[in-house]
């Protein structure tokens, strides 16, 4: 029995140049969470600013310094790294049965690539801030900005490089160390998804950069490419951000698929229902996902064709997404359901995903996106998926794998009702805004008509439950870090590879390299 | 190192597709910019990075035969040929700023033609950027082959370089006809 | 509290209509998947003792075809509703009144076929189309009347349209959609529908900055001016001449055939050596950056107002 990874060394050195895949992950958990906090405490004050019609707590041009931090910091610094960059690097080599990834020093680069980036963009923020909306539409962005938009698009560049390097790591992990047995078609479905995550990173990651660059360009060295006065079209730059930042969308709600997945089957003690078509949907949202970039255009002036395409290919993706929540469904099916509170989560992240995806259709149907399209309904529509379905799924995946990240259990109905709590808060918060969307309210708005304030002001009492809800893991997870590890090698009875090592696993991950002899989620060969 | 090469075929995709978007555009104006390019330095660069692409199929050959000293040579001739190509291209840059082709607010051209130099800039320079990456990785391949001289392993570190450079050069075929022969004459 | 904003034109309710259809199919889908979960959540807990049978492999690619065709259908009959209505808002009818918008931060700016201008308020007649030509001075903005269900983006240095037909008189706020900075929550206008004879008493009330020319006359005033007429005044001058040229077939350099529309027109003053006429040397100084986007308008009206060609030998 060799020493666990957590006491093989405890100076801060030991944990910041270590190789190990499972420190790394903790450094990554450290860095996700002060990015969500500060993230979300923007969120707080642009929130209680919309109390009132008028602009009286911040004034317009610090509105928007907020809601583009907001964005950039959420999107780019939270969302993106949070699942992959600390689940996935804690698991992956767990649930493949090998001992680390690919490349360890790559993967220690790529967290220090991305506190750089970080780094760059928080110093902007507080430099001055930018205000042109986490989407840097030109010619605002590359004309008119000012503040410190060069500086915030470099740290975004830089976290870029981040992901594509956690990417490849992942893929060729993913290729070559799987422990013998271990067949794709016995992979865990959170390693399908991550798969299916990298993918899209390397692929669509190098497009932002380079839009990204040329507003540097522009800006920096005075060199035209979206000017329209010379004949360059802003236009342009929507389609290369939108390449990358649709697929974007699933870098962000694939691995919390995969996540609900485990948690699910574990829970309802059966194996997924429909393994096949679970693994296969990632990928068809994987490729499809990339085919659907223009419906974030469909008022731009791009042509009636390309956005009959566009909408089209935006209901077919719907698909993929609908086949998994069925499938999650049909698991409970005949199950064994255990409501602890990793399925708490994974359930409400059903519930809001689901709202969250069948909201799509309207925005996808060309007719009513024309009227809602950069309404609060959008910004409704997209926080169900990435607030109530990524960031529930994240607690959810955090709360099932603590036990093996930190040797303990927490207590289980503090973490109940944190996650009722935050299940109610999400509703209150951002239900409202569907309505506000629909009846006319722009997004981006310091100041508006007092005809809406009632429903904003329900939002921010919700935002205030939901910002509570947020507090409580803050406070409870680490507190449970005082108690004995007792957690044991399996507490929940679950059948991946992680859970046949000790609960925090040796440096090596495993004693001896396991092989695989039993197909995936099979409960009776526990 | 296939799969990072697709990352970067999407990076110069990218900035590709956005050229194409405009060259179609503004097609005549791209045209005529084009006209003002020095065709024999960029015919010349074109035939430096090609024999630079034979030499180091000739290194990553000679590696897996394991002999790595004059896989070592070769890569010497390829490292060469690349600062070559590097040091025409500032000679090329220095003559277009000398013409005020530089896509700032003092260019001495129409609009459109100011874009198409901003691409030019743009793609030649990522270009430029990798073969300078190419030429330290070239370095670090040779080096390894020297310390490897009495030739046990196989270079598995020369193969992917090599692959590296033959993507460089590739990019570079892709960018020749584009920005140099699509022209036409004022 | 209101949920619904006002529905002022048929393709207002038809977009509600639409939408009614999708919140019906939603509510029912989400209903089923929620039911369904707590049911299995409670039936199916882990000390009950319901029978737990082995599911048939059959069964379960039935469920499988079943909820991958079914949403696919319901995808595919909801694209198409959207798809019409999309249509019929990309294509205003001919006779539509046109209007020209322009944005400019943080304001709107129309201006009437007669010529007279407005800020922040757009006036039309109720019961008729309205077809906006819109441009932008700076950044990108958006038109956007909740009441009519519709909006379109507004760009610089380009035109985009956007039509509309307001049933009934009465006062519709307009926001601007697209962010563009500062004040953009401050970006807002009023479309003002009144019945078409009170619209027409507006028309001919002087507005606040006296009586003004019309956009064809500034349009002429603008052509002396830049010095246009020494070369397009007549037959045998150095360009073509541009009497009837809108709307016309025109030949050009390359053997092309083109519709002298006013994406052809703004093109050819802008960068005039991108489609050169058959027959005229390549001389014109190109006036991109060089005319505001209200100037160019005006000469688009002016060539407008010089006779519309007829383009049908094209």
């Amino acid at each position: 029995m060799s020493a666990c990874y957590l006491d093989a060394g405890r100076t801060l050195r030991s944990w910041l140049l270590s190789r190990d895949h499972k420190r790394i992950a903790i450094l990554y958990l450290a860095a996700v969470t002060a990015f969500f906090f500060i993230g979300g405490a923007a969120a707080v004050l642009f929130r209680l600013e919309l109390l009132t019609p008028e602009a009286d707590l911040v004034s317009a041009e610090a509105y928007n310094r907020l809601f583009t931090l907001h964005g950039v910091i959420m999107v780019f610094f939270f969302l993106i790294p949070s699942i992959p960059a600390v689940l996935g690097n804690f698991l992956l080599p767990l649930m493949l049965g090998c001992e680390d990834l690919a490349f360890p020093r790559l993967n220690l680069l790529s967290w220090y690539v991305f506190m750089a980036g970080g780094a760059l963009t928080l110093g902007a923020a507080v430099a001055g801030g930018v205000d042109t909306g986490w989407t840097f539409y030109t010619p605002y962005s590359t004309a008119y900005a000012n503040g410190y938009v060069t500086l915030m698009a470099a740290g975004i560049f830089v976290a870029g490089f981040s992901s594509i390097l956690t990417g490849l790591n992942f893929v060729v992990t993913t290729h070559r160390m799987r422990a013998p047995g271990l067949t794709w078609g016995r992979l865990p479905l959170f390693v399908w998804s991550l798969y299916a995550t990298s993918v899209i990173v390397l692929l669509g990651t190098p497009v932002l950069t380079i839009a990204l660059a040329l507003i540097g360009v522009e800006r920096v060295l005075g060199v035209p490419i979206f000017d329209p006065r010379l004949g360059g079209d802003p236009v342009l730059f929507q389609h290369l951000f939108w390449f990358y930042s649709h697929p974007a969308v699933y870098i962000m709600i694939l691995p919390a698929m995969g996540v609900v997945s485990e948690i699910v089957s574990t829970f309802a003690r059966r194996p997924v229902f429909g393994y096949r078509f679970v693994a296969g949907s990632s990928l068809a949202i994987a490729a499809l996902g990339f085919l659907v970039w223009g419906h974030h255009m469909f008022v731009s002036g791009q042509s009636e064709f390309a956005g009959l395409v566009f909408s089209l290919l935006s209901f077919l993706v719907a698909v993929p997404s609908g086949v998994k929540v069925f499938n999650w469904t049909a698991t409970l099916w005949r199950g064994r359901i255990r409501l602890d509170t990793p399925m708490l989560y994974a359930l409400g992240f059903i519930g809001l995903f689901t709202v969250g995806g069948l909201t799509g259709l309207f925005l996808a149907a060309l007719g009513v996106d024309v009227h809602v399209h950069d309404t609060y309904f959008v910004i409704a529509h997209f926080h169900y998926i990435m607030v109530g379905g990524a960031v529930m799924a994240y607690l959810g995946g955090i709360h099932f794998w603590w036990p093996k990240i930190s040797g303990r259990s927490y207590p289980d109905g503090f973490g109940r009702w944190a996650a009722v709590l935050i299940f109610a808060g999400f509703n209150l918060t951002f239900f409202p805004q569907f309505l506000l969307g629909y009846l006319g309210m722009p997004r981006r708005y310091h100041a508006y008509p007092p005809e809406y304030q009632v429903l904003n002001v329900l939002s921010t009492a919700g935002a205030s439950i939901l910002g509570v809800g947020y507090l409580l893991p803050l406070l409870y997870l680490p507190w449970s870090l005082r108690r004995p590890r007792d957690a044991g090698e399996n507490p929940w009875g679950a059948t991946g590879l992680e859970w046949r090592t000790a609960s925090p696993p040796p440096v090596e991950n495993f004693d001896a390299p396991p092989a695989v002899i039993w197909e995936a989620y099979d409960y009776d060969a526990l | 190192m296939w799969v990072f090469l697709a990352t970067e075929v999407l990076f110069f995709g990218a900035l590709l597709t956005a050229f194409s978007a405009y060259r179609w555009a503004h097609a005549r104006a791209f045209a005529l910019a084009a006209g003002r390019m020095r065709l024999r330095l960029g015919a010349l660069n074109t035939g430096v990075l090609l024999t630079s692409s034979l030499s180091m199929a000739a290194a990553v050959h000679l590696a897996r035969e394991g002999r790595a000293r004059a896989a070592a040579r070769a890569l010497l001739a390829t490292g060469l040929m690349g600062g070559a190509f590097l040091a025409v291209k500032g000679v090329e840059y220095a003559g277009h700023v000398r013409d005020g082709l530089w896509p700032g607010p003092a260019f001495a051209g129409a609009g459109p033609e100011r874009l198409f130099f901003a691409f030019y800039f743009c793609l030649t320079g990522l270009h430029a950027l990798h073969v300078i990456v190419g030429l330290a990785a070239v370095g670090a391949a040779g080096a390894s082959c020297l310390r490897r001289a009495d030739g046990s392993e196989p270079g598995a570190l020369v193969e992917n370089v090599g692959l590296y450079w033959h993507f460089v050069d590739v990019v570079w075929i892709w960018l020749f006809p584009l920005l140099y022969l699509l022209r036409s004459a004022r | 509290m209101i949920l619904l904003p006002p529905a002022a034109s048929a393709q207002a309710r038809a977009v509600d209509s639409l939408a009614s259809a999708i919140l019906g199919a939603d509510a029912a889908i989400a209903a089923g998947v929620a039911g369904t979960i707590v049911y299995l959540c409670v039936r199916y807990r882990a000390g009950s003792a319901a029978p737990r049978p082995p599911v048939s492999p059959p069964a379960i690619a039935a469920l499988e075809a079943l909820w991958i065709l079914g949403p696919t259908a319901l995808g595919l009959l909801f694209f198409a509703w959207g798809a019409r209505l999309y249509v019929r808002e990309r294509r205003p009818p001919p006779d539509a009144l046109e209007i020209r918008v322009v944005a400019q931060r943080w304001m709107w700016k129309a201006q009437q076929p007669s010529g007279r201008r407005e800020i922040n308020e757009v006036h039309v007649p109720a019961g008729r189309p309205v077809r906006l030509a819109m441009t932008s001075q700076d950044v990108i903005h958006s038109f956007f009347v909740p009441a009519l269900r519709i909006k379109q983006d507004v760009l610089p240095d380009r035109d985009t349209t956007l039509w509309f037909d307001v049933e009934r008189p009465g006062t519709y706020p307009v926001a601007c959609a697209q962010y563009c900075g500062t004040e953009h929550a401050g970006m807002r206008a009023s479309l003002v529908a009144l019945e078409p004879e009170a619209y027409g008493r507006w028309l001919s009330e002087t507005g606040e900055d006296g009586p003004a020319p019309g956009p064809a006359e500034r349009g002429r005033r603008l052509f002396e001016r830049r010095a246009c007429a020494s070369c397009h005044a007549k037959a045998g001058g150095k360009g073509p001449p541009l009497q009837r040229v809108a709307g016309s077939a025109v030949r050009l350099r390359d053997g092309r055939v083109v519709l002298a529309d006013d994406g052809y027109l703004r093109e050819s003053i802008l960068d005039p050596g991108a489609k050169l006429v058959y027959g005229y040397p390549d001389v014109m100084p190109g006036f991109r950056g060089r005319l505001s986007a209200a100037e160019l308008a005006d000469i688009l009206e002016y060539l407008r107002a010089l006779g519309r060609g007829r383009g049908e030998d094209l």
